[in-house]
């Protein structure tokens, strides 16, 4: 099918294009699952709604710098920390918590609010943090994120007094429904897209494609870096307010190390550089492991049994995301967004084509592109312009 | 505080000091080299901790030689599967993949020895001290400093006196030009992952010595503290990432002695605070690297 070329409708199709496809495919990916789905299979859905939301915060700062950073799930656990201390009613924290200072038992939020909140604390952290990142080097600051990490991990699971410490905090009231999570999701990835696209965006997306370069055109590498993070840091704490909220109950655990490979294998296999990425590969890895946690289990393929293997899950998470990584480093998106130019491109052609082997993406002479050397993506050039 | 106390102090935070440099090194030596961050080095660690433990009836000095091998052989295998593949694809996906090896190593581990604690022993005598005048030093943690610094001098003649040693050198300096005059990569790297897993098999050793136990995660704590020291000692350095962790493992064990009770569950918090505050004031690490500057 060959469309009729409009070049005011096509660029509107541009600019909003992205975020309204994805934003269909999600909702009506959700909406046809939970049509169908038992209540494991919905909760399934509902944590890989909030674990989407926590991706698309980590892409806001590794997608958009190219400095990856371990330290997200630190963000995520002041979110959901704050949130669940902010939403336990008074009466219910001053059994809970023996040791809490008065005014902290006395406050009581909202959900909404209360989520908010969380995502303000995390965002002060994240603003903290980016005065030392900001002169560092870019290896360097992704691996001193580990820092952030275990020092978040530390004080979660000493300061009992308001954290309750390993025990974590439970019976926090659960507050959050499809259509809320649905809802945040939306307004998460109009926000980011919306965010990317700015001159703002625009100017940090440039420190992740050649450093050097954007300084030379007068680009304050140090300062734009460190507002994604601070910007990436507040949808994290968003993510861990919601969290807490689905979950009911926290512990320091959640927020470490297996948490934290989860969340970088989805942006990773998803494709780090692009928002597409990020949405994709939370849904391709939740995906992935619901069918490896049902082979983990044991089952019976007509005469052969698989033996129950217990870890199976993760083993096969880690292999998805070296795979990925050797064949594809720039993930399954290939660096590129979901546009209305590759969606035409490709109606074109009567779909023959895939984008892997579009000859207007990836490098000129067909090598996969190095990450952190990212050659211009296609998704790029059609972004609106900073004039 | 008295002289003694002091010197009690000193000796104490000169082992943890050591045992770190010997952390930071097995990190610090492939990053020289391949400009690759290695998460896997973790799991090195591990294997050689349940190599140790759950081989504690066999007789010492077979386990040592067993430990070797095995370290040494998944270093290499690690590097022909998972690493080489992706070497021509930037810091950012060596990064990344070695944090995808460790994961799926960590969870091997808990297929194949459970997810419970190991114990054993591992060589008994390592647990008593010696007292030396005023300070009481335990065996093993003598062993760990005479260890390091037998590590640091022979790896410092290694990389002046051999070819091969030269070759690693000029490879650090500037891989594209080594090559071009005839440094193989291939073999300077292996090499390169030969040593750090023998640095994780000491590593490993000395741990093991001290707790007695393992799980899939035993490494972890290796390769954080060996990160950390790294970048504070400017990356691309072998000096400085031992000075590195010498700031990392002194200041821990003083603030384990001075933090007020209550604050010590929070002792890690504050190292990583401290490693933060160094790198405001010097970026670069205290000693800048020559991996650390940008090129053009």
């Amino acid at each position: 099918m060959t469309m009729a070329r409009d070049p005011a409708r096509d660029r509107l199709l541009e600019r909003g294009f992205t975020p309204l496809a994805l934003c269909v495919l999600v909702v009506a990916l959700v909406l046809g699952v939970l049509a169908v789905a038992d209540s494991s299979l919905e909760r399934l859905v509902l944590i890989a709604l909030v674990d989407m939301i926590a991706v698309i915060g980590i892409y806001l700062f590794t997608g958009m710098t190219g400095t990856f950073s371990f330290g997200h799930l630190g963000f995520m656990a002041i979110g959901a920390y704050s949130t669940a201390i902010l939403t336990v009613p008074p009466a219910t924290k001053r059994v809970l918590f023996t040791a809490m200072p008065g005014w902290l038992v006395e406050i009581h939020l909202p959900f909404l609010p209360a989520v908010l909140v969380g995502g303000l604390l995390a965002a002060i952290a994240a603003l903290l943090l980016s005065v030392p990142m900001a002169r560092m080097q870019q290896l360097s600051a992704g691996l001193a994120t580990l820092a952030v990490l275990i020092a978040v991990y530390v004080v979660v699971g000493n300061w009992s007094a308001v954290t309750n410490g390993t025990k974590g905090i439970t019976a926090i009231p659960t507050g959050t429904t499809p259509i809320v999570l649905l809802v945040a999701v939306v307004v998460v990835i109009v926000a980011a897209w919306l965010f990317q696209t700015s001159a703002l965006g625009l100017r940090i997306r440039a420190t992740r494609e050649d450093e050097v370069a954007a300084r030379a055109v007068g680009i304050r590498v140090g300062r734009e870096r460190g507002i994604a993070l601070v910007v990436s840091a507040l949808v994290t704490g968003v993510a861990g307010g919601l969290y807490a909220q689905l979950q009911g109950s926290l512990s320091p655990g959640a927020f470490y190390l297996a948490g934290t490979f989860l969340l970088i294998s989805m942006l990773v296999v998803g494709g780090f550089t692009t928002l597409t990425g990020a949405v994709l590969g939370a849904v391709a890895l939740t995906a992935l492991r619901r069918i490896l946690e049902f082979v983990e289990t044991g089952v019976a393929i007509g005469p052969l049994t698989m033996p129950h293997l217990p870890g199976l899950t993760e083993i096969g998470t880690g292999i998805a995301l070296i795979v990925v990584l050797a064949l594809r480093p720039l993930g399954l998106t290939g660096g590129r967004e979901l546009s209305w130019a590759a969606v035409r491109r490709v109606w074109s052609r009567d779909g023959s084509s895939t984008p892997a082997e579009d000859p207007d993406g990836g490098t000129t002479d067909g090598r996969p592109v190095a990450m952190g050397r990212v050659d211009s993506p296609r998704a790029d050039r059609s972004l609106p312009r900073v004039d | 505080m008295t002289g003694e106390q002091l010197a009690q102090l000193a000796a104490d935070a000169l082992a943890l000091a050591s045992l770190y440099a010997i952390f930071a090194l097995g990190i610090a030596l492939i990053f020289t080299v391949l400009k690759m961050i290695n998460f896997a080095h973790s799991e090195l660690v591990t294997i050689g901790a349940y190599v140790l433990i759950l081989l504690a009836d066999i007789p010492l000095l077979v386990r040592i030689v067993v430990l070797l091998a095995l370290v040494v052989a998944t270093a290499l295998l690690m590097e022909r599967a998972a690493f080489r593949p992706v070497r021509r694809s930037g810091q950012l996906t060596m990064l990344i993949t070695s944090f995808g090896v460790s994961y799926v190593l960590q969870n091997v581990a808990i297929l194949v020895f459970g997810p419970n604690v190991r114990s054993g022993t591992v060589w008994p005598v390592l647990r008593e001290s010696v007292q030396l005048g005023p300070v009481r030093v335990p065996y093993l943690n003598a062993l760990t400093i005479v260890l390091t610094l037998l590590l640091l001098a022979g790896l410092g003649l290694f990389l002046r006196l051999t070819s091969i040693g030269l070759q690693m050198r000029a490879a650090a300096e500037d891989f594209t030009t080594a090559r071009l005059v005839g440094v193989r990569a291939n073999r300077v790297i292996a090499v390169a992952f030969a040593m750090s897993g023998a640095l994780a098999a000491t590593a490993s050793f000395l741990l093991t010595a001290q707790t007695g136990v393992v799980t899939s995660t035993f490494g972890v704590q290796v390769v954080l503290i060996a990160f950390v020291a790294t970048i504070l000692g400017g990356m691309g350095s072998l000096t400085g990432a031992v000075i590195g962790a010498f700031f990392v493992g002194i200041v821990t064990v003083v603030l384990q002695q001075f933090l007020p009770l209550e604050l010590r569950p929070f002792r890690d918090a504050f190292v990583y605070a401290a490693v933060f505050v160094v790198l405001v004031v010097r970026p670069g690490g205290l000693l800048v690297g020559r991996g650390s500057a940008v090129r053009v």
